[in-house]
């Protein structure tokens, strides 16, 4: 080690060590000629002696700078300055090589960047890697109650216990400011601790903090969301704030790459567990209601009411499997008061039939990241194909320089160039390009990567970094690849070239090196297929969604969501309060009909219960299904539309008899048919009169995503289900840009405590949830695109080198009397040929990724036809020049140049 | 030309031992003077082509065993001085080790006497 060191030094200061040996040598002669001048010898003989005593100085100069140099090192950069100079030569060869690489590798940076941010970023806490979520078998979070983990915290004794809640919105007031949404999550007060988490500023809250009953009034700031509110952390500690009208003062600031349990969202603001009824946060729980007692409205005190998250640290040498029993040990009191309620027999083995799962999460559960997990295989596949089309299309390009450079390839043999050096230089002019497009790559993602991270990571809180070690070593092996991967066809040529027949101007073994050039395009084709076949299949996707009924009115509707809870309303004040929107909402000019729901539509949120159907002839009979509470005049707001019965009226209300709107999904799934009028269901077991008829069944709406399946839902009256209503749907007369301002300005005017998400049509809220889709189909496109437009330089490229070689005899049929329609004729067939070659391929490859079950889509016979046509088109496009110039051979001139 | 004649050439291998052990003995030298003296403690049986000496004395640097810095000669000339390190000392116990090893083999297969000659 010492001595490479050593040596890296010596050839550092290579210069110098030269100048050194020759001083060395000069005082060596010196002394040497002394000593042959003090034996007797005259000064002219006694300088020729000390010259042969001393040696041939130019090999020991030779010996010394190899020794003080590194001759493989330098070698290689002789061959890579060699490299370049032929590369400046060329200019049109060298900006498509570094250009095409550039491209590809760009791409392949900006996934690496964002898969690296979203998926492996771990949280930042001492031994990230023990922490795992305690999940079901999918490995989506499993929720319990405040007593089940602090059991946990019992039976689990090899490691920590960390429960959570769910984030949500607060309302947050600080002095006489108005009211603001900002996210919160309720934590247990001994988390902290478990994660290890240090502090920048302050304290974190602990479990003295966080006694069930006597919780602390206090917060944890993010420390992004202090330092924009109060200019530092240390400014936020100890300032007070109303939290959902509630006084909390902030006690600590988290360390700034701390966002929140999942490693993706922020959260603004953490708060003990204990103040759950407090803050009155009562959403993302699991609710089992039952005759025998009310549940506590204090979370925390409530074995049926299940909300917490629980990450577990496990440590290394621990099976995370142990984890299992544990969690059953510590759920099993809870799920047997459950149990003694439950009156339905399926819901009771499936209750006793639950278990657990320790999923290692080191960087914490996010849906986001599940989300863009999903989006991020494609990708990964696109980018990849992208890649390996490339390289075809630049190792198509690079033989085709070799075998026109055979014979100066055999004039190198010929004096002695080493068949390796040889080969090597093809390799190092491809590797220089490699290093290049890896530069334009560095240079590229900067404008690349934040609209990928719009596309594919919007809402992720997440800062992406180009420059970290990991990235750039994986960047230069793939660009190192691509390199190598475009040299191997020509260097393997190379490698087996006779220099004779080199010289005589014949290919040689270049004919197979020609066919396996043919054989690249072929493949360039065949995956520009698939490509276009996966783009046309997504975006047509997109194009039925989007032609599809959805079931409600896009253009004309604005909404919002809002939480009257945390703005602090009871029960009591809802009636009022909703009227009060109403008769506000109804005044703004160009407002025709306002509705409200608990959960809307699009809104990311959704309730689902348990639903039991009565009756003969029903297909299932108890299954979670999800449920909506509406206004009555929700429906009409939103536009969704009633095949049978009636939508609710005035007369539905608290005193008369239960009633549901069903969707037709719904109805099918439930009796098969979607003639159900008449029909009851109910959420208890056993028949009761507290169970809903259904008057109404309404057309199928996509409810929570704009590509879904048809909901099975439905909707209950408000007046019969009381619950805090946190959509409003207003159905406009006119252009929505025009009210939407004076809405929301109206509503702040009338209850200023009242903070509204953003107003947005549900035509916006298609397109959000169309987002990453659409990002998908088109980053599809362009990438199909440009194979197809590699597909036809391959193609061009490939046949004008052929046309290039045949120079002689395309002259010599010209002279014997062919038509110059029939060579260019003879050319496109070539061109024709390598399409349909591409063309059976691209299926074949389609066919795979059909059965591999990775698009789906691609199956559609018309969409394979079409694709096809296109790899099949793009191989004439690409013949078309080559067989122009096939057609204006000139014999005479040909034979005047031989 | 009788300076050369019946004089032995330096053994392949062997020059870093040479190098070392004088650098052991006389302290610091510099290259002149480490073949000058290699050729007397031989007296002058050693025929050491001088210029190699120094891409070993390269070497030997590069593997951290001698260490080297400008001073003046006896004749008042800036030269380049050598001189063993710690760690060139440890070196040279296991070459004159192994050289020991090696000529007392090689000694042992002359000294067995022959048993026939060839047919």
């Amino acid at each position: 080690m010492m001595t490479l060191f050593n040596r890296l030094r010596d050839w550092r200061r290579r210069r110098a060590l030269r100048a050194r040996l020759d001083e060395e040598l000069a005082f060596h002669l010196e002394e040497l000629t002394r000593e042959f001048e003090a034996k007797g010898h005259a000064k002219p003989a006694a300088q020729r002696l000390a010259r042969i005593k001393l040696g041939n100085t130019t090999l020991v100069q030779e010996a010394h700078r190899e020794r003080a140099g590194l001759p493989v090192v330098e070698e290689w950069w002789r061959d890579g300055v060699l490299a370049v100079r032929n590369l400046r030569r060329r200019p049109g060869y060298a900006v498509s090589m570094i250009g095409m690489l550039g491209l590809g590798l760009t791409a392949t940076l900006t996934i690496l960047v964002l898969t690296e941010g979203m998926m492996r970023e771990a949280l930042p806490v001492p031994r990230a890697h023990e922490l795992h979520l305690v999940s079901d078998r999918e490995g989506n979070p499993s929720w319990f109650s405040r007593l089940s983990v602090e059991r946990l915290q019992t039976t689990w004794s090899e490691g920590a216990v960390m429960g959570y809640g769910g984030d949500t919105r607060v309302t947050v007031q600080r002095g006489g400011q108005p009211a603001r949404r900002a996210s919160g999550q309720l934590v247990l007060g001994n988390a902290w601790a478990g994660l290890e988490l240090g502090v920048v500023a302050g304290r974190l809250f602990n479990r003295f903090d966080d006694e069930i009953g006597a919780g602390a009034s206090v917060a944890v700031a993010n420390h992004a969301w202090a330092v924009a509110e109060y200019g530092s952390p240390e400014a936020a500690v100890g300032q007070e704030l109303l939290v959902n009208r509630q006084p909390l003062q902030i006690i600590g600031v988290l360390p700034e790459r701390f966002r929140g349990f999942d490693g993706l969202n922020r959260v603004d603001l953490f708060f003990p567990a204990s103040l759950q009824p407090l803050l009155a946060i009562n959403s993302n729980a699991n609710e089992f209601g039952s005759d025998d007692r009310p549940n506590d409205p204090d979370w925390n005190r409530e074995s049926r009411v299940r909300w917490l998250e629980v990450l577990v640290r496990v440590p290394k040498g621990v099976a995370a499997k142990r984890v299992t029993p544990a969690v059953a040990e510590a759920a099993a009191p809870a799920i047997q008061d459950v149990l003694s309620e439950m009156r339905s027999p399926y819901e009771r083995e499936a209750l006793r039939n639950r278990t657990w799962w320790a999923t290692a999460a080191p960087g914490g559960f996010s849906h986001t990241r599940n989300a863009f997990a999903e989006a991020s295989r494609l990708l990964t596949a696109l980018v990849l194909s992208l890649l390996v089309l490339t390289c075809a299309n630049l190792s198509g390009l690079t033989l085709a320089r070799t075998l026109a450079r055979h014979r100066e390839m055999g004039v190198r043999l010929s004096l002695g160039a080493g068949r390796w050096r040889t080969c090597r230089l093809a390799l190092v002019e491809a590797l220089v390009c490699g290093v290049a497009g890896a530069l334009l790559a560095m240079v590229g993602v900067h404008w690349i990567l934040p609209l990928a991270q719009n596309q594919f990571a919007a809402g992720a809180d997440v800062t992406l970094a180009p420059w970290q070690a990991v990235t750039l070593t994986k960047l230069a092996g793939v660009a190192l690849l691509c390199g190598l991967g475009c040299a191997l066809i020509p260097a393997w040529w190379l490698s087996r070239l006779q220099p004779l027949i080199a010289l005589k101007g014949s290919l040689g073994g270049g004919q197979f090196a020609l066919r396996m050039g043919r054989g690249l395009v072929a493949v360039q084709l065949a995956l520009a297929v698939m490509l276009a076949a996966v783009a046309f299949s997504l975006g047509r996707e997109i194009d039925q969604v989007l032609s599809q009924d959805l079931g409600f009115e896009q253009d004309t509707t604005l909404t919002a969501r809002f939480d009257v809870r945390t703005a602090g309303y009871t029960e009591e004040d809802f009636p009022s309060l909703y009227a009060r929107l109403k008769s506000t909402a109804e005044s703004v000019v160009g407002v025709e009909r306002v509705g409200f729901s608990a959960t809307g539509i699009l809104s990311n949120s959704r309730m689902a219960s348990t639903t039991f159907a009565r009756g003969e002839g029903v297909g299932v009979t108890a299954e979670s299904f999800q449920t909506e509470i509406v206004d009555v005049d929700y429906p009409g707001a939103v536009g969704l539309k009633l095949e049978r019965g009636r939508w609710f009226s005035e007369t539905d209300t608290e005193d008369s008899p239960r009633v549901a709107v069903v969707s037709q999904a719904f109805a099918r799934r439930v009796w098969g048919t979607t003639e159900v009028l008449g029909n009851r269901i109910g959420f208890g077991f056993e028949p009761s009169d507290e169970d809903m008829e259904i008057v109404g069944v309404m057309s199928d709406a996509r409810l929570n995503r704009a590509r879904e399946d048809q909901v099975e839902a439905y909707l209950l009256p408000a007046p019969q289900f009381p619950a805090p209503l946190s959509y409003v749907a207003v159905r406009v007369s006119r252009d929505p840009e025009a009210v939407r301002e004076r809405l929301a300005e109206a509503f702040r005017s009338v209850e200023p405590g009242l903070v509204f998400g953003s107003w947005q049509t549900l035509g916006e809220r298609v397109d959000a949830s169309l987002r990453r889709d659409k990002a998908s189909s088109r980053l599809a496109g362009v990438v199909a695109g440009l194979a197809l437009l590699l597909g036809v330089f391959g193609v061009g490229g490939s046949l004008a080198h052929l046309v290039a070689l045949r120079q002689r005899e395309l002259a010599v049929r010209i002279a014997l009397g062919a038509t110059p329609d029939h060579l260019q004729w003879g050319v496109l067939k070539d061109g024709a040929r390598l399409g349909g070659w591409g063309a059976l391929g691209g299926a074949v490859l389609i066919g795979g990724v059909f059965l591999g079950g990775w698009v789906p889509m691609a199956s559609n016979p018309i969409v394979v036809a079409i694709a096809m046509a296109c790899g099949f088109g793009a191989a004439l496009v690409g013949g078309w020049i080559p067989a122009r110039r096939a057609a204006k051979v000139d014999p005479i001139e040909m034979l005047k140049s031989d | 030309m009788s300076e050369t004649e019946d004089r032995l050439e330096v053994l392949q291998g062997t020059l870093d031992l040479l190098v070392l052990k004088t650098l052991a003995g006389m302290g610091s030298l510099h290259g002149y003077g480490i073949a000058r003296r290699i050729e007397q403690v031989s007296g002058d049986l050693l025929a050491l082509n001088q210029g190699t000496l120094y891409p070993a004395l390269l070497r030997l640097e590069q593997q951290g065993w001698i260490s080297s810095d400008w001073g003046v000669s006896e004749n008042n000339r800036r030269a380049r001085f050598y001189k063993l390190t710690r760690k060139g000392a440890k070196r040279l116990t296991v070459e004159v080790d192994r050289w020991q090893r090696m000529s007392a083999a090689v000694n042992a297969i002359i000294a067995e006497p022959s048993r026939g000659g060839a047919r």
